[in-house]
């Protein structure tokens, strides 16, 4: 440990970190642009220098470290006319475009020039003009005017997603940052040079124009597209997502995020949404209302339950949803209906796990709750069956009714499994829009995206970590515990959860490993499962 | 006694190849280094004889090499800094194109010195002439066993490649320069760590200049009271001296450290063109603070003495300017380099140089305004010392000190809208 001076404020901190992280700790702010936690230090931008007793010149915080007895200033008179000099140099050539400029509003060197920056500016020369919007990739545009050079985008992608398309181009304020000759920033990671870009100089191409950021309602919550489920945010307006971003979680996913969560929640906003249950009229699905799917149901399963045996009735699980919908839907297999006949869907190929040269993985499994789905389905130690399995039961007549959690996103199965579902008498499906199974299915229950409800998922890890909805729910659609639960009932289970938080302190009770757990305690970051 | 050592035998037809070479003393220091000396001892000569870097920063070369951790675990690369660019400057070139060997019997004594076994000669881009003939003296030293295995079977090996720099101004500056010899982009490394420690492929470097090399065969020859016979106390030996500018006999001249600038410009430079007045000299490359006429009338050529006057010996690239030179179209010329070669990652060089440089040129087109001058040197103290090189500060070097000591001129033409020297047409200056 070493003892030093921040602004005459005394404290211990621990060998060999820097001026700046020694700042953080004192919780005193440091502007910088260059410097990124997750990035080798580069040192380039200046605007970090502080003054040091006894040192002759400006040192920058961010690669300076600590000694004991250094006493620190970061608010001398010195440091102040440096930061407003490199505010003026950054702005010199800047084309002041922020009324236009996407990342207005959330843009580091807009909000350190209101800051410690001048209000008026001494440059009279004409500015240095670049090519106005180019394309470095199939997501990521870049206004070369507004760079301020700083190179985290570079390092990225040298250091993190080790593919090192970026590089600096040219000498002095002609300097520009882009591609290499005939290589397109298409990289897995790309997306993510934009969150680290402190200017609007990177922008996404998906997000270009969409909206100002101030008018976005930001909710956090999880990447449901592989099992790493990385943290997000979730920053929509009208009801609409306009962008996904990452949340830092040292545990999960660092400060990043692959390009297929970030751009792929586009099936929350399919024209072809389901917004009410329905019901199977020949080759066409009909709508109907609640109260007459659940008769329906009731009715149909009654009538296998009563010729065919508790055994007849069956479940998948679905490893996409969240553990709520599975631990109901477990309940009503093993307490309501009392069939031990539960399976767990698993996709037939996985994809290749992705390992990124700074460990950031991709995980090869593109389901975000299979941990979780088993931990649900397995009772007294006996874990669940492969859908497969349960499939040839089916097909040998054993099983006539099946009630299989869908939803997204959906679920594909091979051409002999399809014709053993075809067998079953009585199929309901819970769906966010049409699909393989909606296709068979008798009676349809539209459920909700994770865009648009509450849950939680067990990562690849064994972390439980929350969902949080960012948009009302679609027409009459509900999360598939309300469905489920509301099926319990009709089959006269007595339960009545009035929350996912209550289901979850449910599972808590019941389901081994998440008993320390609880809902609210789990954050925004999650716990680990025991 | 003569009065040269590294341009002593520079007539000697033929010099560059290696019998020559060896018929005037070439590779004994080497030989003597390897037979007669331990590496540390080398060293000690070598701090003994007061030699300071030539490459403009004077820093004590055996101390430099000292600093060379003895257990890092790691090789130690040597590289010599031939990529000289500082404008005013053209000794090395001389040498390298003259002398080779000499440089490389240098380069292979001081790499026995500090335990390393590659070393490289990073060779300024445009420098086509230099190359080809050290290429050809690195084969012979080859041939004769100067360099590669069990060097004149004493059990030392060293390989030395030459490698041509991919033109940049900022591959001069130390870190630059192992960034560019590594393959990358010429951009200065952050220190610490200092190349000593942590430099070329991470291992502990030692960066010397051509001319500082070239010296150490005649050190260890003749041995370091006899160095330190030339020139002042504190600045030993002699020095190139690059006079160009308006002067009737430009050229390089080697002289002893401590030589009065006055005698330099009309005893060995033939005086200015056309007899004209002298108006001010940058006595150090064009980084350095310009001097008046009046402080070049008593100013020594040692690193003491420009110091004290307020300049710095540099690498002694002494720009003479008459009273034909308009002072504001020379500094706008001189910022346009600085400007043009600045690396751009560090912000203030970057944008504040090239913020200057549009400033001067505007001023000498007769449109600068009121309040001009006090922006340039507030420009120029955003700069001072906040840069991660110091190719910052050379760049504001000129600024700061044209202004100092030539406001009036600058104020003229601010006043009068317009450039008020009558100058020498002949000389044609890009804008």
């Amino acid at each position: 440990m070493a003892n030093i001076k921040i602004d005459g404020k005394e404290l211990q901190v621990p060998d060999g970190i820097t001026i700046l992280e020694a700042a953080n700790i004192a919780g005193i702010e440091i502007p910088h642009f260059c410097y990124h936690k997750e990035l080798s230090i580069r040192g380039s931008c200046r605007m970090c220098l502080v003054e040091v007793e006894k040192m002759p010149k400006l040192t920058p915080a961010c690669s300076t470290i600590i000694k004991d007895g250094m006493n620190i200033f970061t608010s001398s008179e010195k440091v102040i006319k440096n930061r407003k000099g490199i505010l003026e140099f950054l702005l010199i050539n800047h084309p002041l475009d922020c009324p236009i400029c996407d990342q207005a509003g959330e843009c580091t060197l807009q909000d350190y020039v209101y800051k410690y920056g001048s209000a008026v500016s001494r440059f009279a020369e004409e500015k240095e003009h670049f090519e106005r919007r180019k394309e470095l990739g199939p997501h990521v545009l870049h206004y070369a005017e507004r760079c301020v050079l700083c190179g985290r985008c570079i390092r990225f992608c040298e250091e993190i997603s080790g593919t090192c398309e970026l590089e600096m181009f040219n000498r002095g304020v002609r300097c520009e940052v882009d591609v290499f000759p005939g290589k397109k920033l298409d990289n897995k990671l790309s997306g993510n040079v934009v969150d680290l870009c402190p200017v609007g100089a990177m922008v996404s191409k998906e997000f270009l124009f969409k909206s100002r950021v101030w008018w976005l309602t930001r909710t956090e919550s999880i990447c449901p597209l592989c099992s790493r489920g990385c943290n997000i945010e979730i920053d929509s307006r009208d009801n609409k997502i306009l962008r996904i971003r990452p949340r830092p979680n040292p545990e999960v996913n660092s400060q990043w995020m692959c390009d297929d969560g970030r751009f792929g929640w586009s099936f929350v906003h399919r024209e072809d949404r389901l917004t009410s249950p329905l019901k199977r009229e020949g080759e066409e699905l009909v709508p109907i209302s609640w109260a007459n799917a659940m008769n329906l149901v009731k009715e149909r399963l009654s009538f296998i339950i009563n010729n065919f045996g508790r055994e007849a009735v069956a479940a998948i699980a679905s490893p996409y949803l969240p553990n709520e919908d599975n631990y109901l839907l477990r309940v009503l297999l093993h307490s309501v209906i009392r069939s031990p006949s539960i399976a767990i869907y698993q996709p037939a190929q996985a994809e290749e796990q992705m390992v990124f040269p700074s460990g950031f993985t991709i995980e090869a499994d593109k389901s975000s709750n299979l941990v979780g789905a088993q931990d649900m389905a397995t009772v007294d130690g006996k874990q669940p069956i492969s859908h497969r399995q349960l499939l040839q039961k089916v097909a040998s007549g054993k099983v006539r009714a099946l009630y299989i959690l869908g939803g997204a996103p959906r679920i594909s199965l091979p051409v002999d499994e399809r014709e053993m579902l075809r067998k079953a008498d009585f199929l309901v499906v819970h769906d966010y829009a049409p699909s393989e199974l909606t296709e068979w299915a008798e009676v349809v229950f539209p459920n909700l995206t994770f865009a648009e409800r509450e849950g939680t998922f067990t990562n690849f890890q064994g972390r439980v970590q929350r969902l949080k909805p960012a948009l009302l729910p679609l027409g009459e659609a509900k999360a598939d515990w309300e469905i489920v639960q509301e099926v319990c009932q009709a089959m006269g289970g007595e339960m009545s959860y009035p929350s996912a938080e209550k289901v979850f302190e449910e599972i808590a009770g019941a389901v081994t490993g998440y008993k320390e757990l609880c809902y609210k305690g789990l954050g925004t970051l999650g716990k680990a499962k025991g | 006694m003569e009065d040269k050592i590294l341009l002593r035998y520079i007539d000697v037809p033929h010099i560059e190849k290696i019998e020559v070479y060896q018929k005037h003393d070439g590779y004994q220091g080497l030989a003597k280094s390897l037979k007669q000396h331990k590496p540390d001892e080398i060293i000690e000569i070598v701090k003994a004889s007061g030699l300071r870097g030539r490459g403009g920063a004077g820093f004590p070369a055996g101390l430099k090499w000292s600093f060379v951790p003895k257990d890092s675990g790691k090789p130690v690369y040597l590289c010599c800094n031939a990529d000289e660019g500082e404008p005013g400057t053209f000794k090395d070139r001389l040498l390298m194109e003259k002398n080779p060997h000499q440089l490389i019997e240098g380069i292979a004594i001081t790499a026995y010195a500090v335990n390393c076994h590659t070393a490289y000669i990073y060779i300024r881009g445009e420098f086509c002439q230099a190359k080809n003939v050290l290429e050809q003296a690195i084969a012979e030293a080859y041939q004769n066993n100067y360099l590669g295995k069990n060097i004149l079977k004493q059990g030392f090996h060293l390989d030395l490649s030459l490698h041509p720099g991919a033109g940049s101004y900022i591959a001069g500056e130390e870190t630059g320069l192992l960034e560019s010899l590594e393959g990358k982009r010429a951009e200065p490394r952050l220190k610490p760590p200092f190349p000593a420690s942590v430099g070329l492929f991470k291992g502990p470097t030692v960066i010397n200049n051509v001319e500082t090399l070239s010296n150490i065969p005649h050190i260890i020859m003749r041995g370091a009271e006899w160095f330190k016979g030339f020139g002042t106390e504190k600045s030993t030996g002699t020095k190139l001296f690059c006079l160009s500018g308006h002067i009737n006999k430009p050229g390089v001249y080697e002289l002893p450290m401590g030589i009065p600038l006055k005698k330099l410009i009309y005893n060995y430079g033939g005086g200015i063109i056309g007899g004209r007045k002298l108006k001010a000299v940058i006595p150090g490359g064009s980084s350095t603070p310009v001097l008046t006429a009046k402080q070049a009338e008593d100013v020594l050529m040692d690193f003491e003495s420009l110091q004290a006057a307020g300049s710095m010996l540099g690498s002694a690239g002494v720009i003479v300017m008459d009273e034909t030179t308009c002072m504001v179209d020379a500094l706008a010329n001189l910022t346009r380099f600085y400007a043009h070669e600045s690396c751009g990652q560090c912000t203030p060089c970057r944008e504040g140089v090239s913020w200057m440089a549009k400033i001067l040129r505007r001023i000498e087109d007769g449109k600068g305004l009121e309040g001009d001058l006090e922006l340039l040197l507030d420009i120029c103290d955003n700069i001072s010392f906040k840069t991660l090189c110091p190719m910052g500060d050379a760049a504001i070097g000129p600024v700061v000190s044209f202004i100092a000591k030539f406001r009036s001129e600058f104020e003229d033409h601010i006043r009068q809208g317009r450039c008020p020297i009558e100058k020498d047409k002949s000389i044609k200056v890009r804008g």
